[in-house]
């Protein structure tokens, strides 16, 4: 672990960060200034949900019980906030933070510094986790501070914790993948769009599945699935597989990432 | 004890080629040039010292320790000037010293304004604002900054006008003078020879001779340029020894490494009008090793 990087690192990237955060956090205040409008008048709401597609509404978990809460209709649109922008952010940013030194050339300056390969991807690591987890605290922040601002402490706080700390694991899994997926790639090719198509890609599979009986099968391949809460009806997602499974992969991607990086000859 | 060491050091890219079993021996406090024309290996070398790269096979070591295992202790006592620069975006000149020297837990000091006047570096400057040559002299300040035991540097001049060549050479050879040890790769013999006591020359991965630079210049080697007053047969040149043969007309021109007397008697028969006999370029020493390819 070395400091120095450690903060530049912050530094360097914290245009990206605000960006990004900033963005999420206007989404969300909008979304949750709009719900009661939505909860005023409920039988508009089922003419309005009646139009839908069955399928659609799977999809986007549009649902009259979902929607006569609060909370449940801001996690309609958690799903998309923070798991697809907040997973493309993640992604992105990974894949970035220790192939921009190759892409700009400036790995030959960095790798002649007294530090060892481990080093370097500790620091960058530690400091894209910062600020994954700043992130999502961000994200919690902003529906918590919507929620009470319209509606009083008249909501459901672990509902919205676990929806929090779901977005965290899942955009720290993707940023993982990210950190892993740039290693293999050779230099000069297109990072953020291998990124986004990657996260739009398991997004796309898991609609289709929810959509579908007959690919239901493939939920299981995406993320999405595991991430796939239901706060209204009291459903946290806390069961050992979900959690195994981004722990799990997560781990994996980034002991790959130490191992690939420790042997991997640098060009500029 | 031998400042840098590669044994049989292999690196190949795939099927191409880098470097092949290359030995090579460093001694303390020497300046020891590394010549070979553009794709010979020298900065496959470099990269593989300074733990860019990874060998293939073989072994190498810097101040006694193992490229491989030990490259942080080494890169905190190696200062690598390499051939092109590049960095970071958004920082001033100064910022960016603090930031390199911050790796090595010394803050910046005196030395830093002696260097900054001797090469005429603004410290506050954007990098992002610096020409090539410019962010050159930025690259001499942070390679010298943290005191280091032992100089890689790869085409050092390269950008560099001729006065901050100059200037290069002279700290280059005071740094040496105070017991560091110089490791000079370039593929200009000139500056080389200007600064290095021995040389290793490259050609296509491999080591192919090793000679202090005096040697060199006497390899017995001489270039002799003739004028008669008859057109001279080649014929009559047809000795062992004769190299790079250019007969026009009346001028003769060539390189010869054998006997002097047999040269002299063979020139003997001919009605010379002028003669001269010159020690060669490095340049053409060097040619002479590449057999006339570079």
């Amino acid at each position: 672990m070395n400091w120095n990087l450690y903060f530049k690192e912050l530094r360097r990237n914290r245009v990206r960060f605000i960006i990004w955060t900033s963005l999420l956090v206007i989404f969300i205040i909008f979304t949750v200034s709009v719900v009661p409008s939505i909860l005023r008048d409920r039988e508009q709401l089922e003419t309005f949900l009646k139009v839908y597609p069955e399928a659609i509404k799977k999809v986007f978990g549009m649902d009259v019980e979902s929607w006569s809460n609060p909370l449940g209709i801001y996690a309609t649109y958690h799903g998309f906030y923070a798991y697809l922008l907040g997973g493309i952010f993640a992604i992105t940013f990974g894949m970035e933070i220790i192939s921009k030194e190759e892409n700009r050339r400036t790995a030959e300056f960095l790798l002649t510094r007294p530090l060892t390969r481990s080093e370097v991807v500790a620091s960058k690591t530690l400091a894209f986790f910062t600020y994954i987890f700043a992130f999502n605290v961000a994200i919690i922040c902003a529906v918590l501070i919507g929620l009470t601002g319209f509606f009083g402490t008249n909501f459901d706080l672990k509902g919205v914790l676990s929806l929090g700390f779901f977005s965290l694991l899942f955009t720290s899994l993707f940023g993982a993948l990210g950190l892993f997926i740039s290693l293999l790639m050779k230099r000069g090719r297109s990072l953020v769009g291998v990124g986004t198509g990657l996260v739009l890609v398991t997004y796309i599979i898991d609609a289709f599945a929810k959509a579908s009986e007959k690919v239901s099968f493939l939920r299981w391949v995406s993320p999405f699935k595991y991430g796939d809460i239901d706060v209204v009806r009291g459903f946290y997602g806390f069961e050992w597989w979900r959690l195994l499974f981004f722990l799990g992969l997560t781990a994996l991607f980034i002991l790959l990432t130490f191992a690939l990086y420790r042997k991997k000859d640098i060009y500029v | 004890m031998k400042v840098i060491e590669t044994r049989k050091l292999t690196k190949f890219y795939g099927k191409h080629r880098g470097i092949i079993d290359l030995d090579l021996e460093v001694e303390e406090r020497e300046v020891f040039g590394f010549v070979g024309p553009n794709g010979a290996g020298k900065s496959t070398t470099i990269r593989t010292l300074v733990g860019l790269i990874f060998p293939t096979r073989g072994s190498a070591s810097i101040l006694g320790m193992d490229i491989m295992r030990d490259a942080r202790e080494i890169k905190r006592h190696i200062g690598y000037l390499p051939s092109e620069v590049e960095y970071y975006d958004g920082m001033t000149v100064k910022e960016l010293l603090e930031y390199s020297a911050r790796f090595y837990g010394a803050p910046l000091n005196d030395r830093l304004q002696e260097l900054a006047e001797v090469f005429q570096v603004d410290l506050s400057r954007n990098i992002t604002d610096l020409s090539s040559g410019n962010k050159k002299k930025v690259a001499i300040l942070q390679c010298f900054l943290h005191k280091p035991k032992v100089l890689i540097l790869d085409e050092p001049t390269n950008g560099l006008d001729p006065l901050m060549q100059a200037r290069f050479y002279e700290i280059v050879r005071r740094e040496n003078e105070q017991g560091v040890t110089v490791f000079f790769s370039s593929h200009i013999l000139s500056e080389v020879q200007r600064i290095c006591r021995r040389v290793a020359i490259i050609k296509e991965g491999r080591v192919v001779a090793v000679e202090d630079i005096a040697s060199l210049r006497k390899k017995n080697l001489s270039r002799v340029h003739l004028e008669s007053r008859t057109p001279i047969p080649e014929a009559a040149l047809r000795l062992s020894g004769v190299k790079s043969l250019s007969v026009q007309g009346e001028k003769v021109e060539f390189l010869y490494s054998g006997e002097v007397n047999s040269l002299l008697e063979a020139l003997s028969r001919l009605p010379m009008e002028r003669l001269t006999i010159e020690e060669p370029s490095l340049e053409e020493i060097f040619m002479h090793y590449y057999g006339g390819e570079q």
